[in-house]
């Protein structure tokens, strides 16, 4: 190789350096969207989304945010939250934990200086990593539906909120459903039930909690692993086959789900005796699989449909002015979308809750946080919303970080999702102690001293 | 024929000017980073480089050195960090550096284990037998719930991490920790890479039968490189569960863990110490410099999604332009470079 050429390289390699470095020290290079522009530096709530809209949890990543995103942008055009912008940056995580942690250090802090609100990764596995940064800097953690189940505790994490649903009332809400299927949940007694999972931190979260419910409702629980991502099951639902089970729960996530429904099919396994849990429930879990799909059950906390006053707003305000952030328009209102709604929705909601205490002003994280645990939605605040039906009525404590745990259950007619029972309650009372006991575990393993919550 | 034969050994014509490199790179990253480092630059750029060093310098001992071919790097990675929470969580009078140290000599166990194949198959085959331990592996783990003491996610979380009593549970003292770490086991490493261990690991990997002829046992080498290379895996592993992410689940070890070390000595240049830290650097850099570059050139007017595959695209698009144009890796391009900088002062010298 001759000298020029090895020097041209050279030049390269240092230029790769000399991108790279600045990147490290000035870490919120990366656009900071929204309200930032036309708001005075460090005067808007800044939000950083460590979001993904590539890799096999594309379609969840980019609904989500794109909701969000959507929700914010209408606050925005509505004069922010009191007078107060929103602005936000985004990072593409690819669901991936390094790359969600790399997000996290680049994004917490705003370019402009504007307070960080809340961190939102969707992701179980970012969540955990980033949990005890959260902490440490003072950010609320916002898992909603998914995260750590006993984050519920608020004694123990301050500063994580799995809102609305989280996964142990999942679980039990459709034991109840199945319960009320049979006739009564005492009716459950000496049925099999097969639980599908995703091989990652949250499909396995649940598997205590259903061996404590099925040996309480007498159900014979068998559970069976894919492997992420789960686009080959052909042995597992042979397997399911084989055991003939009453229902089967699916806890899915991503391309998982249509490949579970398609190979059931195939293997001749109904598909209305598939329930899908909260991470299988959307328009991007069904359609793909076709015919396959008709009759599969879900649970959502967020029905689909653009019917909601909230939605006609954002269509109004954001998608029909053509600043929608969803690549493809067609998507608007799908269940993903309105999750990321929904998530909106709670967040600036805290942020109202805070400011109502704190002054209209940009908060910072640990006012927000004071929003998140004092945040009451009731059905007069839903009306007013415009989120009737979208949205649980919800009401947080210091002890109590989750709030809802309700759902309810739809089914696939082939193009779309039918909404077919009411808000199946969990039994929370139920589930409280085995989550305080796993908080307490862990409060332990970490030494931490648990907030007094009868005093706050 | 009691000695070696010399070309193995690679002796620098100028050992003066490589050691005051590394002499200067090794205070640069003890205090440069501390005078303008931020929580970002330590915990996302400068912890996770440091430790996919030494990971690539651990599957480099077993491939660079030693000639064995292995994908199963992120198996002995994730031996390395449950041993080590283990043992830290259920042995009273461990400290987490202690643990640390344990749980690598326990990767070193599992890797002359599943090293013994090394002692009759080769190349392609070998592969085919670490890969094995890449799927048993995460697989154990995930399937017995004792490895992370029942959590019902099966995520492990990291204990604060303190020294001597000491907290260093900050991004800078979680750096510091880590390069200490890193620093004294690469020093221990080069020097036994030029030692007769050393060169009895490129004896067999040149020739293995040349070598049993000059008396070198190629099994025991063989199955020493195995424990040497799994060691370092092994507190690569811990590190980057302890000192890096704070939790570590079976799945975070995959075998796109097991690539990534891969690409690192491939990209920085196998049978090289310093190439390590050079592939370990390009490959968490490039992905971030791109994205920021990205995002700040044409972030507002693309689509995010179409934006993050182009960066996909160029990021392999530059590693396959960067193997071909030097198959030797980065460390020989930074040699030439040198070589030539320092034959100019040479002849800048000659003229006065």
């Amino acid at each position: 190789m001759s000298k020029t050429r090895s020097r041209s390289l050279l030049i390269l390699t240092a230029a790769t350096a000399l991108v790279a470095l600045p990147g490290c020290q000035k870490k919120a290079e990366t656009q900071q969207q929204g309200a930032a522009a036309s708001t005075a530096p460090g005067k808007s709530q800044y939000f950083p989304l460590q979001s993904y809209r590539v890799g096999p949890y594309a379609a969840g990543g980019s609904g989500f945010f794109g909701g969000f995103i959507d929700y914010m942008q209408l606050i925005n055009a509505q004069g922010g939250i009191n007078g107060v912008p929103l602005s936000w940056a985004e990072c593409e995580t690819e669901y991936d934990v390094e790359k969600g942690v790399e997000c996290y250090e680049r994004l917490k802090k705003s370019a402009d200086g504007s307070p960080t609100a809340a961190t939102n990764p969707l992701s179980v596995g970012i969540a955990y990593a980033t949990l005890d940064r959260s902490t440490a800097d003072k950010i609320p953690l916002i898992t909603i539906n998914h995260g750590r189940t006993d984050s519920t505790d608020g004694s123990v994490f301050p500063y994580v909120f799995p809102l609305q649903l989280n996964p142990y009332s999942e679980v039990s809400a459709i034991f109840n459903y199945i319960g009320t299927r049979a006739g009564g949940i005492d009716k459950l007694r000496g049925k099999r039930i097969v639980v599908l999972y995703h091989g990652s931190p949250y499909g396995k979260e649940t598997n205590g909690v259903i061996d404590t419910l099925a040996a309480k409702y007498g159900v014979t629980v068998e559970k069976i692993e894919v492997p992420h991502p789960g686009n080959e099951q052909q042995s597992q639902w042979l397997k399911i086959k084989q055991s003939n089970p009453e229902w089967v729960i699916l806890r899915g996530w991503g391309v998982m789900n249509p490949v579970a429904l398609k190979t059931a099919r195939k293997v001749g396994f109904p598909a209305d005796h598939i329930i899908g849990n909260i991470w299988s429930n959307s328009e991007e879990d069904a359609a793909p699989a076709g015919d396959a799909a008709k009759g599969f059950i879900s649970i959502t906390t967020h029905p689909s449909g653009t019917s909601f006053p909230i939605l006609q707003r954002i269509k109004a305000d954001v998608i029909d002015k053509g600043k929608g952030n969803l690549s493809d328009p067609k998507r608007f209102g799908t269940v993903y979308y309105n999750l990321g709604v929904v998530n909106g929705i709670l967040n600036v909601e805290a942020i109202r809750v805070a400011q109502a205490k704190f002054g209209k002003r940009p908060l910072t994280g640990e006012e927000v946080r004071w929003g998140f645990e004092n945040l009451d939605i009731d059905a007069a605040r839903l009306k007013a919303l415009g989120a009737v039906g979208l949205v649980q009525p919800l009401k947080l404590s210091c002890s109590d970080h989750e709030g809802g745990g309700a759902v309810r259950f739809q089914q696939w007619d082939g193009a779309k999702w039918n909404v077919i029972s009411d808000w199946v309650q969990a039994d929370r009372p139920l589930l409280r102690p085995i989550i305080e006991a796993s908080a307490k575990q862990y409060a332990r393993e970490k030494g931490i001293t648990p907030r007094d919550c009868s005093k706050s | 024929m009691a000695t070696l034969p010399q070309p193995l050994v690679s002796t620098h014509p100028r050992t003066a000017l490589p050691a005051l490199i590394a002499s200067v790179a090794i205070v640069a990253a003890a205090f440069l980073p501390f005078a303008i480092g931020s929580d970002y630059l330590f915990s996302a750029i400068l912890v996770p480089v440091l430790i996919l060093s030494l990971a690539g310098l651990g599957l480099n001992i077993l491939t660079g050195y030693a000639g064995q071919l292995s994908l199963g790097s992120a198996a002995f990675m994730a031996i390395g960090a449950f041993a080590t929470y283990n043992i830290n969580l259920r042995l009273p009078g461990f400290s987490l550096l202690l643990s640390i140290i344990a749980g690598g000599v326990i990767a070193a166990a599992f890797g002359v284990l599943f090293g013994l194949p090394s002692l009759r198959v080769k190349g392609f085959y070998l592969i085919a037998s670490t890969l094995a331990a890449q799927f048993f592996v995460p697989w154990a783990l995930s399937q017995y719930g004792w490895f992370t003491n029942g959590d019902a996610s099966g995520v492990i979380s990291a204990p604060p991490l303190t020294l001597a009593g000491y907290s260093l549970d900050s991004p800078a003292g979680r750096y510091a920790y880590t390069l200490a770490i890193v620093a004294v086991l690469t020093l221990l490493a080069r020097n036994l890479i030029h030692s007769p261990t050393g060169r009895a690991w490129m004896a067999v990997r040149d020739m293995d039968l040349a070598a049993a002829a000059i008396g070198i046992s190629p099994g025991r080498t063989k199955l020493l490189a195995f424990a040497v290379s799994s060691f370092l895996l092994g507190v690569a592993g811990a590190l980057w569960a302890f000192t890096y992410l704070g939790t570590v689940e079976p799945a975070g070890f995959d075998l796109d863990r097991s690539f990534q070390v891969l690409f690192v000595i491939i990209i920085g240049g196998l049978g090289s110490i310093r190439g390590n830290f050079l592939g370990a650097a390009f490959i968490t850099l490039l992905p971030i410099a791109l994205s920021l570059a990205g995002a700040a050139i044409v972030g507002p007017v693309l689509d995010p999604a179409l934006l993050e595959n182009a960066q996909k695209v160029i990021f392999g698009a530059l590693i396959i332009f960067f193997l071909v144009a030097e198959p030797d890796g980065l460390t020989r391009l930074l040699d030439r470079a040198l070589r030539t900088r320092s034959s100019w002062i040479g002849r800048s010298k000659s003229r006065q």
